[in-house]
């Protein structure tokens, strides 16, 4: 006879519009046999929400698909229109969106690294419990994330869904006088990041490896010489094609080939899987294992002197990149500044044509893909977004029941607090409430019946 | 805060005795998106308010995406600050206008009238920046209890009719406590 017990074992007050996580664990005389997080996920929304828009709204509507990180949203959908339309953006705004897809990166990752994963290692069960010991550090944090919140302002016009970013580049070229303002800030966030990598360097990490492929954008850099800053740089706002740790790698306009979607019943987010291959996780680490080489020396010393090899599997040091790439991305804010020189016209002329184009870059949680088809007026007539949460979504499952195995014995309130911490991992949009999960545990117990039937 | 100031009307000059600091000293956050159905509803109070150049004059509007640390930034060093949201759950009160003002001793609203629709939280938000001391001198939560958060939903009928009702009440309550505050000789417009 099988008896099956479902426990309830905690359910959190979130109502987060982005969605509400929730993870249902099956145990069968102690093992986990199946582990489904239900995600909702809202860009096939917008899918159907862009048909029949003009490509000039596209930024305006597609920011607004994640309200941490409008930015990815808006330069993905620009690169893929451009790319349609044939546009080649000059390196001055290229340089411009680099700066603020850097804003994002450092006001995403001081978040996620100080207030919402720390007090997991910690032992904290939130951001204001550690506060309370560590006043310093989460103020540390909240400065590190209004420098990265200011400049999406400086640059994008608004600090949540910019509304200077237009397809071919921005509508304001910000002059030299305002961002040169921001050096000394940058000069102190550099500072304070570094610091950062070495607090969380002394966090205690699970022994974890995940067997998963990594999969990430590759920005081979601009061409046109020193100015421009050639050769291959790290991922972040740019890249045409994608690589693996699989040992495939395929332009963008491969992607729907090789990446397939696929429903499943337990989420209204789709599962997506590298052909050939299987699951695949995009993200910091996926970043690291695939571009570290292509870090600045300042944020590779960071990554040395924080213990980090050439190869880090361990999701749950996924933090410790972040981390690092928060240094990568406040020293690249920085020489951008620099180096800046106003883009005029502040965006390339647009002629639209009909047809379809590709676009990528990488949110800070991992690879955003978006392809459009366009009418020769300019009128989208098909949308396709993969965000990056949907691309892990099936290799954090997999992941969850190897964490969920090994905690099997802990009580209901350590599992959830450890499923927790595992999920965040990979920053998904819902990680970002403190007490997201909805845990169920399903036991399964069996029982031998007497034969007697006694 | 008074609500004596009868003059707060869309188009009109309001509380025109009332000294005019030099930065304002109230700042009305409204959280929430107007492509999320009734979690538009902090956003399009924002909006409504846009329509009282007296409170445009002498008050910071903010819009928010309920960010927590966004948030503290927002409201530091405001004498008070005015966050509109939506919640959900519980009763069946659409539209229904909730006021709770943070206990500036415990740094918590309470019991909320359930979860608000964005992030973790203005609870948590709040209970951070009361161990930051980066609140503001006064925390004030109106939340309407929304119906429909579907994306692309638009206000649901109960809680668009709370629009410009809160706005209106917004308007006087706001003017109001500038109007008092004038009247106190040498307050600071701005601080903790």
């Amino acid at each position: 006879m099988t008896s099956r017990q479902e426990r309830l074992l905690e359910v959190g007050s979130l109502a987060r519009v982005e969605g509400e996580g929730a993870l249902h664990l099956v145990l069968d005389r102690g093992r986990v046999t199946e582990a489904r997080l239900n995600i909702y996920e809202p860009p096939r929304f917008f899918e159907a929400f862009l048909r029949g828009r003009s490509y000039t709204e596209v930024p305006d509507i597609t920011a607004r698909a994640c309200e941490m990180c409008p930015v990815a949203y808006q330069l993905s959908a620009c690169r893929a229109i451009e790319d349609a339309f044939g546009v080649s953006v000059g390196p001055d705004v290229r340089s411009l969106r680099r700066l603020l897809y850097c804003g994002e990166w450092i006001e995403n990752h001081a978040l996620h690294i100080h207030l919402l994963h720390a007090p997991d290692f910690l032992g904290y069960p939130d951001a204001t419990e550690l506060a309370k010991d560590h006043r310093a550090v989460v103020a540390r944090g909240l400065a590190l994330k209004k420098t990265g919140n200011d400049l999406v302002e400086l640059v994008g016009g608004r600090a949540i869904h910019p509304v200077n970013v237009r397809v071919g580049g921005f509508h304001r070229a910000p002059p030299r006088s305002e961002l040169d303002d921001f050096k000394n800030r940058l000069d102190d966030a550099l500072e304070a990041a570094v610091l950062t990598v070495r607090w969380v360097a002394g966090f205690e990490f699970p022994d974890f490896q995940t067997p998963h492929a990594l999969l990430t954008l590759d920005d081979p850099g601009p061409k046109g010489g020193a100015r421009s800053g050639g050769g291959p740089r790290y991922p972040i706002d740019a890249g045409d094609g994608v690589i693996t740790t699989a040992g495939i790698g395929f332009p963008l306009e491969d992607f729907e080939h090789f990446v397939s979607e696929t429903q499943v019943a337990h989420s209204t987010a789709l599962h997506a899987r590298l052909r050939g291959v299987g699951t695949y996780l995009t993200g910091p680490l996926a970043r690291y294992n695939l571009a570290g080489p292509r870090l600045w020396p300042v944020a590779a010393d960071a990554a040395r002197s924080a213990g980090l090899g050439r190869v880090e599997r361990n999701p749950f040091r996924s933090v410790l990149v972040r981390a690092v790439e928060l240094v990568q991305a406040v020293a690249e804010a920085r020489a951008i500044i620099e180096s800046y020189t106003p883009p005029d016209p502040p965006a390339a002329a647009i002629r639209p044509r009909a047809g379809r184009g590709y676009g990528a870059t990488e949110a800070p949680r991992g690879l955003l893909y978006h392809r459009y088809d366009l009418d020769e007026q300019g009128v989208i007539t098909a949308a396709r977004i993969v965000p990056p949460t949907a691309q892990n979504q099936a290799a954090m499952e997999a992941d969850l029941r190897l964490v969920a195995q090994a905690g099997a014995q802990l009580t209901d309130a350590q599992l959830t607090a450890r499923c927790e911490q595992a999920i965040r991992n990979y920053d998904p949009c819902v990680s970002c409430s403190t007490h997201f999960l909805r845990l169920h545990r399903d036991e399964r117990r069996h029982r031998h019946l007497d034969p007697a039937g006694s | 805060m008074s609500s004596s100031v009868p003059h707060a009307k869309p188009g009109g000059r309001a509380a025109a005795g009332a000294a005019r600091a030099a930065s304002p000293s109230i700042i009305v956050i409204g959280v929430g998106m107007k492509m999320r159905g009734d979690g538009g509803f902090g956003a399009a109070v924002i909006e409504a308010l846009r329509a009282y150049p007296a409170v445009v004059d002498r008050v910071r509007l903010a819009a928010c995406d309920g960010e927590p640390a966004r948030m503290i930034d927002l409201w530091q060093g405001y004498r008070c600050a005015l966050v509109l949201d939506a919640v959900r759950g519980g009763s069946e009160r659409h539209g229904f206008v909730y006021r709770r003002e943070l206990d500036p001793e415990v740094g918590d609203f309470g019991a909320q009238p359930g979860g608000t629709s964005h992030a973790v939280g203005l609870g948590a938000a709040a209970r951070l920046a009361h161990v930051m001391d980066r609140l503001p001198g006064r925390l004030i939560l109106y939340a309407v209890h929304g119906r429909d958060f579907r994306l692309g939903a638009p206000l649901s009928g109960p809680v668009a009719q709370a629009v410009p009702e809160l706005a209106a009440r917004i308007g006087r309550e706001v003017l109001g406590a500038l109007a008092a505050a004038a009247a106190g000789a040498g307050k600071p417009a701005k601080g903790g």
